[in-house]
């Protein structure tokens, strides 16, 4: 039974393998509703965390709960899909698509009523600063319009559960300002995890964060406390000392 | 061997193969179907593999090369169907000259025809023009122009066909970069 | 209402498409290189049958096998498969979205030739079942290009998908099978392409194309996960295929020859089928044609012929009146309209029937010259030079002796060509002049 309480990602124990490559090795996560960034070095098993999270890939073992709903199990994966918004960091399009097209097409396969799905996918491409281009084929957009083409898509069913991995890659900083707001807003109602490489990103936007290396959680707290673990690290900024600092900890 | 690894050249090759035990099995065991029409199918596979590979997967990168990359295209692209057409002629072995020739021409035509088509759709939808104009050609009469394709014995004006749509099938994928190519839907 | 919105995107952007103008471009081209004067409904439907579907079906399915690859080359799959829309209706939507370009361009065709033909034809009816099968076909056609491309993204899937599909019918169509005792060649298998459908095995092919149709969905289904209640649908789909087969193989009447007699696959004795010729619209008043009610709007035309071919022929023994030309036809001609042909009327008037030839046509060469030199005043196709072998003397092909004979008389002034038929006509008819007896 899902309740006002219940986490919206409570995992323990989590891993997840490719091959023989264990890429997540026993993550123990709850997080219930604010903006939460993922850091951590290339190859940290962020992209792997995420796509888990999203339903993509299924757990290797562990126990996982999205929402309050086993994704193992087809009818809750369906229910969790509802309410879920994920953007890829790569993002895959069809090129002769309209960005309006594009949005609505995502709209409709997440199941919205249909007398919703024109108004949302319009207010999403109004969210991303994309109205002017709504009729435009995806194949002349820049990368970083096709970066909030897919921040639309995933936003446009106003989903209790956001997974946006890479979301910044390819914005400008004019744009990145109005998507770390856009983030704030969306944190006020549902539960969003970033994964960046930016922490400034993290520093700006997000109410908690997570530091994976390795495919373990080396970290988890607020910006703030990651700061203050900075003395002796490297970096411009107090965060990226402390981000250093608890990487070089944590490989001994 | 980049170059043609980019082009899938080991599996187009892997097709060109099989292509031709195809046509072997065909003229084998069915050996009392119309000459016409073998001489307008068996070529139709080999002609919309080799079509298929000149497409670039690089775009823009390969654009700006200082290689001579038009000659490179013609040599690839020639090559393969030098191969295709070898292994066609072996594979009909069983049959008369005259068919050989025939099948030699009309895979020389179908291939042109593949290269032109992908010029202008892109070159995933170059088996489209070749498999049209055989389906059209499948029932006009034999005597007709436009028949060529599945003329027997090759006399000139089939033999013209064949070799002029080659020709400029193989001008158009040299001169081909990958901003000509037509977005894929 | 989700469904179709999903299917109008999909189908707004899909390579199928570019199959629409390809497809009504060939169609027009065979339709203009076949469709002519006399419009007959018999024509026009074998013509759709035919010439539409060999181009049409291959290229669906070869558009079906790229469309159904490129989720994968697009890397969209994982943003997909987050989202709770069913996967298989998902594929569903995109293979029929792909399926009805084609589907749309048949039916345009279609139009386009029952129009063409109704406003001439007075006979006969638009077939509309060998549409619906065609239709059918098209879908199974789409069907097995899309799971051929969701299995494998390759690049070579489509073109390889298309060729197959059309080399494959092809030679289908044109197949012969011997039967199990090796003493007479069936012709089942050719049923089997849909160029080839009857009215008679028209039910059991709608039933194998819908089979094969339901068969590829329920491989895409089991290939997406595979589940015992998967396999179990997809062998069910596999029923109406092999049930399809079998009765196409069975209806196929064949010749049992032990209890001379006509029997289908399962031994059942098979009526021959009796063919009732519709009434016959005749017309003339010295000389009558009577033809099949679909020739009607060239009867005025044939009358005509006739009456100038009799014309020289009138009072001699043997020329009854009024004549009656039987066995006139008529011939297809693109630039030239309908060209009756008056052959086998001919034949009648210079040659009593006893001295026909096995196959109803005259072989003494004094009646082939008289014929040649009948057929050459009116401007009929004579058949000289079109055939040296002997043994086609009795199928209507003149030889060339004979031919320069009906040459000479033709040079003969009215006057002396009147005196010698009047003299030589009734042994002419019975066969018993040879090539010297003319002048």
């Amino acid at each position: 039974m899902v309740t006002n309480t219940t986490p919206s990602v409570a995992a323990r124990g989590l891993t997840q393998r490719i091959g023989r490559t264990t890429i997540l090795n026993g993550i123990d996560l709850q997080i219930s509703g604010g903006v939460v960034g993922l850091l951590g070095p290339n190859g940290a098993g962020k992209t792997t965390l995420l796509r888990t999270l999203a339903t993509v890939l299924s757990p290797a073992s562990g126990e996982l709960q999205l929402l309050g709903h086993d994704p193992r199990r087809s009818s809750e994966r369906t229910a969790i899909r509802r309410r879920l918004g994920y953007l890829p960091q790569h993002l895959g399009y069809y090129p002769g698509f309209t960005v309006f097209e594009f949005v609505e097409y995502f709209a409709l396969l997440k199941e919205m009523p249909a007398d919703e799905v024109r108004p949302a996918v319009a207010r999403a491409i109004e969210r991303v600063g994309l109205a002017d281009r709504a009729k435009s084929k995806l194949k002349t957009l820049s990368g970083g319009m096709l970066r909030r083409v897919g921040i639309a898509q995933a936003i446009v069913n106003d989903p209790d559960l956001l997974l946006l991995d890479e979301p910044t890659a390819g914005l400008d900083p004019e744009q990145r300002v109005l998507f770390r707001a856009l983030l704030r807003d969306a944190g006020q109602h549902a539960t969003v995890i970033i994964s960046t490489h930016l922490i400034e990103d993290v520093a700006a936007a997000c109410t908690a964060m997570a530091l994976l290396d390795g495919g373990r959680i080396v970290f988890r707290g607020t910006p703030d406390e990651l700061s203050q673990l900075g003395d002796g690290g490297i970096g411009d900024s107090a965060l990226e000392r402390g981000y250093t600092r608890v990487l070089t900890g944590a490989r001994g | 061997m980049l170059f043609l690894r980019s082009r899938l050249a080991g599996p187009a090759l892997v097709w060109l193969v099989a292509a031709a035990l195809l046509a072997w099995l065909c003229l084998v065991r069915y050996d009392d179907l119309p000459l016409d029409l073998t001489t307008l199918a068996l070529p139709l596979l080999p002609a919309v593999v080799i079509g298929v590979t000149a497409r670039s997967p690089f775009g823009d990168a390969e654009e700006v090369a200082s290689r001579p990359l038009p000659l490179f295209r013609v040599l690839y692209l020639a090559g393969l169907l030098v191969i295709g057409i070898a292994l066609l002629i072996g594979a009909a072995s069983v049959a008369d000259i005259d068919l050989r020739l025939a099948l030699a021409r009309t895979l020389v035509g179908y291939t042109g025809l593949a290269l032109l088509c992908g010029r202008v759709l892109g070159y995933r939808l170059a088996w489209l023009a070749p498999l049209a104009y055989a389906a059209v050609t499948l029932y006009l009469d034999t005597a007709s122009r436009w028949a060529w394709p599945k003329q027997l014995p090759v006399e000139s004006w089939s033999l013209f066909c064949g070799l002029l749509l080659g020709a400029l099938g193989l001008l158009a994928a040299a001169q081909a970069t990958p901003g000509d190519q037509p977005d894929d839907l | 209402m989700t469904t179709l919105r999903l299917v109008a995107i999909e189908a707004r952007h899909n390579a199928a498409l570019l199959l629409v103008p390809v497809i009504l471009l060939g169609a027009w081209y065979l339709i203009d290189a076949q469709l002519w004067e006399p419009y007959l409904w018999s024509s026009t439907n074998e013509l759709l049958r035919k010439s539409v579907v060999p181009l049409a079906g291959p290229a669906i399915a070869g558009a079906a096998a790229w469309i159904a690859g490129n989720d994968r080359r697009r890397a969209i799959t994982d943003l997909l498969s987050t989202t709770p829309h069913p996967t298989l209706s998902r594929h569903l939507t995109r293979w029929f979205a792909t399926a009805v370009w084609a589907l749309l361009a048949y039916v345009v065709v279609a139009v386009y030739m029952f129009s063409r033909t109704t406003l001439h034809a007075t006979w006969g009816g638009p077939e509309f079942w060998s549409v619906a099968i065609a239709e059918v076909a098209l879908l199974a056609f789409a069907a097995w290009g899309y799971l051929a491309g969701y299995l494998s993204a390759s690049r070579f899937t489509a073109p390889i998908v298309a060729v197959v599909a059309f080399s494959g019918q092809m030679f289908v169509a044109n197949s012969m099978a011997a039967m199990g005792d090796g003493t007479q060649r069936s012709t089942w298998p050719t049923l089997l392409a849909v160029s080839n459908v009857t009215e008679r095995s028209a039910p059991w092919q709608a039933l194998l194309y819908a089979g094969l149709t339901f068969t590829a969905i329920a491989a895409l289904w089991l290939a997406q996960r595979r589940d015992l209640v998967r396999g179990a649908l997809l062998a069910l789909a596999i029923v109406p295929v092999v049930g399809g087969v079998v009765m196409i193989w069975a209806g196929v009447p064949r010749w049992d020859y032990a209890n001379n007699r006509l029997v289908d696959g399962w031994g059942n004795t098979i009526a021959a089928e009796e063919y009732t010729a519709p009434e016959p619209v005749c017309r003339g008043d010295d000389v009558v044609v009577c033809v099949h009610p679909q020739f009607q709007p060239w009867l005025d035309r044939a009358v005509l012929d006739a009456e100038h071919l009799v014309a020289p022929l009138r009072g001699l023994p043997g020329i009854a009146s009024p004549v009656e030309c039987r066995n006139i036809g008529f011939g297809t001609g693109r630039n030239d309209g309908t060209r009756v042909v008056v052959d086998g009327c001919v034949d009648q008037l210079v040659a009593d029937e006893s001295t026909l030839g096995q196959y109803g046509r005259i072989e003494n060469e004094a009646q082939h010259a008289i014929g040649v030199w009948l057929l050459a005043r009116i401007g009929g196709h004579t058949m000289c030079g079109m055939s040296v072998d002997p043994l086609d003397l009795g199928m209507g092909f003149p030889s060339e002796s004979a031919c320069d004979a009906g040459e000479r008389f033709a040079v003969l002034t009215e006057a002396e060509q009147r005196d010698w038929l009047e003299t030589h006509f009734a042994d002419l008819r019975t066969g018993r002049l040879t090539l010297a007896d003319l002048p």
